[in-house]
C-alpha cells in the first residue's frame, strides 16, 4: 500500500482550513435555501396569475437541470452580461441556495399539506384571524414534519459543494486537488478529503434520523 | 392474478438482472484490460498500433482545440512530425486540467504531454521531461491602457494588485518569489478562466507566459485586454533559466529517447521553426545550446 | 450568427453519446446495486445486513465529486491498473446512487402491508417466495416515483463526469468556451435543453412503467402530476 504518512499529515491543515469554507458555504446556502423556499412556496400557493406560473416553471427547471450548468451560468454568464459580477464564495452560495430552494419549497407545500384539512376548518370555526391560524395551528403541526427533510438537503448541499472548485471555490478538493499539484501524490489528500466528508455527513444524518423517529411519533 | 403472469413477470426481471450483470461484468473486463498495466513497452505499443494519446490542456498557442474541433498548436503539430518519423500516423489528444496533466499521464491516460510545461526541479520528480524544446518570456495580461501601470512582477507586489495564475504552472512561484502575497493570487484551471478574470474585473492582471498572452489578445480583439513586453522572471537576484518541453512517465526511457533524438533533429534543420511560427513562435524561443534539461532537474 | 450557433450544437451533440452512455450504465448498475444492497439490508443475516449498510453509508456519506476524483486519480496510484474515464464515471454514479437506491428499496418492501407478508407466512412459503413472489412485485410499484427521481438526479450528475475528460456534454461546451467565447448563452442553453429533454424521456419512461406495474398488481395508475406527485391516493 502506498501511503505516505507524512505527506498525509503535511496536507491535514491545508484540508482543514477548506474544511471550513465548504461549512461556511454549506450554512450560508442552507440559509438562502430555507428562506427562499419560503418564498416559491408561498408564491406558488398564492395563485397569482403569472408569477406563480413562472415560479412553477423555474422551479421545475433548476430542479431537472444540473447544478454545476446554474453556476457555470451565475459565474460566467452574469459578467459579460448584466456587469454583475460574484466572488466564486458568493456564487457558490446563491447557486447552492437557489437550487436547492427549488427542493425546500416543494417540502414546504408538502408539510403544510399535511395538515389535516379539519384543522383549518376548526381554526375557521373558531374564527381565528388569519395570522393566528398559521402561527397557532397550521405552522406549529406543519414545521416539524418538515424538518427532517431540510435537514436532509443540508446534508446533501455539505456533499456537492465540492463541484464548485469548477470556479475556483477554495474547498475541501480543491485543497486536496492543490496539494496534489504541489506533491504528485494524490493518495493522501484525496482519500483525508473523503474521510473528512464522512465524519461531518455520517453523525449529522444520524441527528437527522434521529429527528425523523422523532418527528414521526407527533 | 394467475399464477403464469407473476412467473412470466419474475422471469423478465431475473433475466434483465443477470443480463445487466453478465453486460456489466464484461464490460468491466474490457474496461479494465483496454488500459493495460504497466510492463508493456509505451513506444512498442505505439508503433504497433500506429497510435499514440497525448494530453494538452487547452491552452493556446500551445496545445488547443480550434474551432473545428481539431487539435492543434505548437506541442500537438511538434508532436505529430516527431512521431510521423518514428513511424507513428495517429495522434489522439485527451484535453485535461493543466494542474491533472502530470497525474493523468501517471494513471496512464496518456503517453506524452504536450502541452508547452515548464521543466522544474519539482515535475522531474514525477516524471521525465524530452530535452528543451523551447524558451518563453514571462508577461502580464492586464486592461487596456494599463491604468496601474503594471509591467513586472514587482510592481504586482508594490500595488497588491490581484493576479490571476494557471493551477500547478510556474508562475506562481515566480510571483511569490517577487514578493507578492498569497492572498493576492486567485490560482484558476484554464487559460480561458485567466482571460474572463481580467475582463470580468476579477483580478487586474494574469500572469501567463508572452506567446500565450499574445495568442489571447489576438484572439479576442473584442477584450479590452494588452499584454505586457514579455519578461525573464528573476528569482534571489537572477534571472529564472526556463524552458519548457514533453513530458514522459518515468519508466518510458526508450519512448523519451527515440522522441528526443527526432526532436533535436527538427530543432537543428529548421523544420521547428516552420511548424511553430503559425503559432507564435520564433527563432529567438528556440531553447539556448547550454539549457539542458539535466540542469533545470537540478535547479 | 447561425453559423456559429450549428458549430457550437454540433461540437456539444458530439457529448449527448457520453451523457447516454453514462446515465444508462449509471442506472443499470444503480438498480442492480439497489436491489442488491437493500435486499441485504433486510437479511437476517447479521454480517450481511452490516456490510450492505456499510456501502450505503460510505457513499451516502461521502460527496459525488470526491468519489469520482479518488476512482479517477487515486485508484491507478494504489492498484496499478487505470480506468477509462467513462467507465470510472459509470462506476461511481451507479455506486453513489445505488446506495440511494438500496434505501428506496428497502423502504418500499417495508411499506408493503403487513398482511401480505403474514398471508404468504401463513401459506408456508419459503422466505425467498415471500420476498420474490409476495412482497417484491408490490414494492416495485411504490419504488417507481422515487426511482424515477433517483435517476434524474443520476443524469444530473453525469455533468460532473467533466471533471474527469469523459467527454460528455458539459465537458464540450467548457471545451467550446474560449473559441466562442461571447456565445455563453447559446453554449449553456444547449446544454440545459438537452438536459431537461433527457429528463423528461426518463420520466415518461418510469411512467410507463407504473402504469404496467400497476396494472399487473390490478391497480389503477395512480394519477400524478408533472413532477411525479401523487394526485390522489393509490386506487385499489
Amino acid at each position: 500500500m502506498d501511503w505516505d504518512w507524512n505527506n498525509a499529515a503535511d496536507s491535514i491543515p491545508l484540508l482543514l482550513k477548506g474544511l471550513v469554507v465548504t461549512l461556511e458555504l454549506t450554512l450560508l446556502g442552507s440559509l438562502v435555501a430555507y428562506v427562499l423556499g419560503v418564498v416559491f412556496a408561498l408564491v406558488r400557493r398564492g395563485g397569482i396569475p403569472v408569477v406563480s406560473q413562472l415560479v412553477y416553471l423555474f422551479v421545475e427547471f433548476v430542479r431537472s437541470t444540473p447544478l454545476l450548468i446554474q453556476v457555470f451560468v451565475l459565474y460566467y454568464l452574469l459578467p459579460p452580461t448584466t456587469g454583475i459580477k460574484m466572488s466564486p464564495f458568493v456564487t457558490g452560495v446563491i447557486a447552492l441556495g437557489v437550487h436547492y430552494a427549488c427542493y425546500t419549497a416543494e417540502v414546504y407545500r408538502a408539510g403544510i399539506e399535511a395538515v389535516p384539512k379539519g384543522q383549518w376548518e376548526a381554526a375557521t370555526a373558531l374564527s381565528l384571524p388569519r395570522r393566528r391560524v398559521w402561527t397557532g395551528v397550521i405552522l406549529p403541526q406543519a414545521v416539524p414534519r418538515v424538518l427532517p427533510a431540510l435537514g436532509n438537503y443540508t446534508i446533501s448541499m455539505f456533499k456537492e459543494t465540492p463541484l464548485l472548485l469548477a470556479i475556483g471555490v477554495v474547498d475541501v478538493l480543491s485543497s486536496a486537488k492543490a496539494v496534489g499539484a504541489e506533491t504528485f501524490r494524490v493518495v493522501e489528500p484525496y482519500t483525508i478529503a473523503g474521510i473528512l466528508f464522512l465524519l461531518i455527513s455520517y453523525p449529522a444524518s444520524i441527528i437527522v434520523r434521529r429527528l425523523e423517529r422523532r418527528v414521526g411519533q407527533l | 392474478m394467475a399464477h403464469g403472469e407473476w412467473t412470466r413477470r419474475d422471469f423478465f426481471r431475473r433475466s434483465a438482472i443477470a443480463g445487466a450483470v453478465t453486460i456489466g461484468g464484461s464490460t468491466l473486463l474490457s474496461a479494465c484490460q483496454s488500459t493495460g498495466s504497466g510492463g508493456t513497452d509505451a513506444l512498442q505499443a505505439a508503433k504497433d498500433a500506429k497510435t499514440i494519446k497525448i494530453g494538452i490542456a487547452n491552452e493556446a498557442p500551445y496545445g488547443f482545440a480550434d474551432e473545428s474541433g481539431n487539435t492543434t498548436g505548437e506541442a500537438p503539430e511538434v508532436a505529430r512530425a516527431v512521431f510521423r518519423a518514428l513511424g507513428i500516423d495517429n495522434v489522439q489528444a485527451s484535453v485535461v486540467p493543466f494542474d491533472q496533466l502530470i497525474p493523468a499521464l501517471s494513471a496512464r491516460q496518456f503517453d506524452v504531454v504536450a502541452a508547452g510545461m515548464n521543466i522544474t526541479k519539482q515535475r522531474c520528480g514525477a516524471a521525465a521531461f524530452s530535452i528543451p524544446d523551447y524558451s518563453a518570456l514571462t508577461a502580464l495580461l492586464v486592461p487596456k491602457g494599463n491604468p496601474q501601470g503594471i509591467f513586472k512582477l514587482e510592481d504586482v507586489a508594490a500595488k497588491k494588485v490581484q493576479v490571476a495564475v494557471l493551477s500547478a504552472a510556474v508562475e506562481k512561484g515566480y510571483l511569490t518569489g517577487a514578493g507578492v502575497a498569497e492572498d493576492q493570487i486567485q490560482t484558476l484551471d484554464s487559460q480561458d478562466n485567466m482571460l474572463r478574470s481580467v475582463t470580468d474585473g476579477r483580478v487586474y492582471c494574469a500572469a501567463l507566459t508572452d506567446i500565450s498572452l499574445k495568442w489571447l489578445a489576438q484572439k479576442n480583439p473584442n477584450a479590452a485586454v494588452e499584454v505586457t513586453p514579455g519578461f525573464d522572471p528573476v528569482a534571489n537576484g537572477s534571472p529564472v533559466l526556463s524552458a519548457g518541453g514533453f513530458v514522459f512517465r518515468t519508466d518510458d526511457n526508450s519512448l523519451r529517447q527515440a522522441f528526443d533524438t527526432e526532436l533535436k533533429k527538427l530543432h537543428d534543420n529548421g523544420e521547428w521553426v516552420k511548424i511553430a511560427t503559425p503559432f507564435g513562435f520564433g527563432q529567438s524561443n528556440l531553447p539556448k545550446p547550454d539549457v539542458t534539461t539535466e540542469k533545470l532537474c537540478a535547479a | 450568427m447561425s453559423e456559429h450557433f450549428r458549430q457550437i450544437l454540433s461540437s456539444i451533440l458530439e457529448g449527448l453519446n457520453a451523457t447516454i452512455w453514462a446515465a444508462l450504465g449509471g442506472i443499470a448498475l444503480t438498480v442492480v446495486l439497489s436491489f442488491v444492497a437493500g435486499l441485504a439490508l433486510l437479511s437476517p443475516v447479521r454480517l450481511v445486513r452490516f456490510v450492505s449498510r456499510l456501502y450505503v453509508e460510505v457513499f451516502r456519506g461521502t460527496s459525488e465529486v470526491v468519489q469520482l476524483f479518488w476512482l479517477y486519480f487515486v485508484l491507478p496510484a494504489l492498484v496499478g491498473f487505470k480506468l477509462v474515464p467513462l467507465f470510472a464515471g459509470i462506476l461511481v454514479l451507479g455506486l453513489n446512487h445505488g446506495a440511494y437506491g438500496a434505501e428506496i428499496v428497502r423502504g418500499a418492501v417495508n411499506s408493503v402491508p403487513r398482511a401480505q407478508y403474514e398471508g404468504a407466512v401463513a401459506l408456508n412459503l419459503t422466505p425467498a417466495q415471500r420476498m420474490f413472489r409476495v412482497l417484491l412485485p408490490q414494492a416495485v410499484v411504490e419504488m417507481l416515483p422515487p426511482f424515477n427521481n433517483l435517476f434524474i438526479q443520476l443524469l444530473k450528475s453525469t455533468a460532473l463526469l467533466s471533471f474527469i475528460s469523459a467527454g460528455e456534454i458539459t465537458e464540450r461546451g467548457e471545451l467550446l468556451r474560449p473559441v466562442f467565447g461571447s456565445e455563453i448563452v447559446t453554449i449553456y442553453g444547449i446544454e440545459l435543453v438537452l438536459y431537461l429533454l433527457l429528463a423528461v424521456v426518463i420520466t415518461v419512461i418510469m411512467r410507463a412503467l407504473e402504469r404496467v406495474g400497476a396494472r399487473r398488481l390490478g391497480r389503477t395508475p395512480v394519477k400524478r402530476n408533472l413532477r411525479g406527485k401523487a394526485l390522489e391516493t393509490a386506487g385499489r
